[in-house]
């Protein structure tokens, strides 16, 4: 087979899985969209009751303080740096947009085995549909802060700052899709996975930075989130985007986030090579 | 009467004896669970000890009550998490038609079906959550209060009930709106407002999540109740009222389970 030939039949294979992708995108967003109610309520409301409450825990403590600032941040910037904390996590990658785990446990990934194309391309599409789903939800919620309360509608610092902070939360989201899928994966391994599941939402939510900024959390774990991707995906896009942090910063995340991209698809290419050698179609 | 609550606990005896069965085949589950639920508390005790590095109190808590509102938060959400495990499964369940042999009737609705899946991992995260309860109380000086001989059983108890009638009124929107995932969304959505003292709140908000929604049952009220923050007369009050406000959730839950049909998916 002569290169050109090859190069045409990798670039048809790419363009058949581009094509396969947005088809399973829409028909998950026909499929979450179908039960109105719990879709509307859902999408709007998911994350905002943790940003109220987080506010009037950071509201109590203002009152009765002598000092009107704790860490950077005096109420006026707390209110928004929690505000923009709730909107990047609605776009962060949710635990239950996939079900790989349960498919896993019922044998019924048979039928992906023999396919022409990659299983990881439905997830994908998944991952796409959530994305496109929690962008409008944020932008609405958005528009309706800044049309409603003005005064705590937070501001980018310039649209640089939020194109990359942007970026930032995207591929943060993105590290939190792989990391659930790997977790998703070991079904091929374990009993039961959705107790990791919960964990590691646990886990990442303390550290992203949602509930308590972490620049004023004790240095030590200032310094050891700073290399894990949910810090970069939530409390890091927010201090780029408020321009608290330099652009040299903003691409040092990137490049963190980049690196647990890269390190979770490989893991979760692993488990899913190994997974699927131990796979016998009748359920684990 | 008598026989009604002997026939529940014999059948919550069926329960436990199936629950420590199933675990025993997923025991790498039991772990994991018990590590989950520990990861919990470590970040809400994280949280509120961070917080108090920037302040003496929070909404009139100091660390030590704050403590205790912890405390109580972990023994409530053990005791759902030991007893209350099905509520999760509710959604579908309701869609895939399970709920048949609820309906017949053998107890109670809400017993039969919300109490039926005993976890035996949640019996250690009681014990943990109880551990952490005690020391804050000792820590605080509740335990020395005259009242609390009365007050901490009080608390206790009413901890649980919130906990029940939380459960079981977060799913009765899922009879109205099938497949919407509401039981589920509720129990997160208000889950974050358990998880703080509510005197964070507005006086007018605070009392529409104590009085109206039994929010304030499974933490807050307990708390307040076992810190003698409230006199006696109160605190057999609110115990009173959180009581009357389960058996209406109780039976709204039954009026609305009429809704149901075994093809509703």
């Amino acid at each position: 087979m002569t290169t050109s030939r090859l190069t045409s039949t990798a670039f048809g294979g790419l363009c058949r899985n581009l094509r396969l992708l947005l088809k399973v995108s829409e028909y998950e967003l026909r499929k979450a969209s179908v039960f109105r109610t719990g879709f509307l309520v859902k999408e709007l409301l998911r994350g905002t009751t943790r940003a109220a409450v987080a506010i009037f825990v950071f509201r109590a403590i203002f009152q009765l303080r002598e000092r009107s600032t704790i860490g950077p941040y005096d109420f006026a910037a707390i209110v928004q740096y929690l505000i923009l904390a709730a909107l990047a996590q609605k776009l962060c990658f949710d635990r239950r947009g996939i079900d790989l785990a349960d498919q896993i446990f019922q044998g019924r990934i048979t039928k992906y085995l023999v396919m022409p194309f990659s299983l990881f391309v439905l997830p994908l599409g998944r991952f796409v549909q959530f994305q496109a789903t929690q962008l409008v939800a944020a932008s609405v919620l958005y528009g309706a802060l800044a049309l409603f309360l003005p005064q705590w509608c937070p501001v980018p610092a310039s649209l640089s700052a939020a194109l990359l902070a942007l970026t930032l939360v995207l591929l943060g989201s993105f590290c939190y899709f792989l990391m659930y899928l790997v977790v998703q994966t070991l079904a091929f391994f374990l009993d039961v996975v959705w107790s990791l599941l919960v964990m590691a939402a646990f886990i990442t939510h303390f550290m992203a930075g949602v509930s308590i900024p972490i620049s004023i959390m004790p240095p030590a774990l200032q310094e050891t989130f700073r290399m894990t991707f949910p810090y970069w995906s939530v409390f890091g896009a927010i201090e780029v985007g408020c321009g608290r942090f330099s652009m040299a910063e903003a691409l040092h995340g990137v490049l963190v986030l980049l690196c647990w991209a890269l390190a979770t698809f490989f893991l979760y290419r692993f488990l899913w090579r190994r997974g699927v050698a131990r796979y016998t179609g009748s359920g684990m | 009467m008598f026989h009604a609550l002997r026939h529940h606990v014999a059948i919550a005896r069926q329960f436990v004896r199936i629950g420590i069965i199933r675990k025993s085949q997923f025991r790498v589950e039991f772990l994991s669970q018990i590590v989950m639920d520990m990861i919990w508390y470590l970040f809400h005790i994280l949280t509120f000890e961070i917080l108090f590095l920037h302040t003496e109190t929070i909404a009139g808590w100091s660390a030590p009550e704050a403590r205790v509102f912890l405390g109580f938060l972990f023994v409530s959400d053990a005791f759902s998490m030991m007893w209350l495990g099905q509520a999760w499964h509710f959604g579908n369940d309701l869609k895939d038609g399970n709920l048949d042999p609820v309906r017949v009737r053998p107890a109670a609705g809400v017993f039969l079906y919300f109490f039926q899946r005993f976890s035996l991992e949640a019996c250690f995260n009681m014990v943990i959550a109880a551990g952490y309860l005690g020391f804050a109380l000792v820590k605080a000086g509740a335990v020395v209060l005259p009242e609390s001989m009365v007050a901490l059983p009080l608390a206790l108890l009413l901890s649980f009930w919130g906990r029940v009638v939380l459960t079981v009124l977060y799913s009765i929107w899922e009879l109205y709106f099938i497949s919407s995932d509401l039981s589920q969304f509720s129990y997160d959505f208000f889950g974050a407002v358990v998880d703080r003292p509510l005197d964070i709140w507005p006086s007018r908000l605070r009392r529409l999540l104590i009085l109206a929604l039994p929010i304030g049952a499974a933490a807050h009220l307990p708390a307040v109740i076992a810190l003698g923050r409230c006199s006696l007369l109160e605190a057999l009050f609110h115990s009173g009222w959180t009581f009357v406000l389960g058996v209406l959730v109780f039976k709204s839950w039954n009026a609305s389970f009429r809704r149901y049909e075994s093809a509703l998916g």
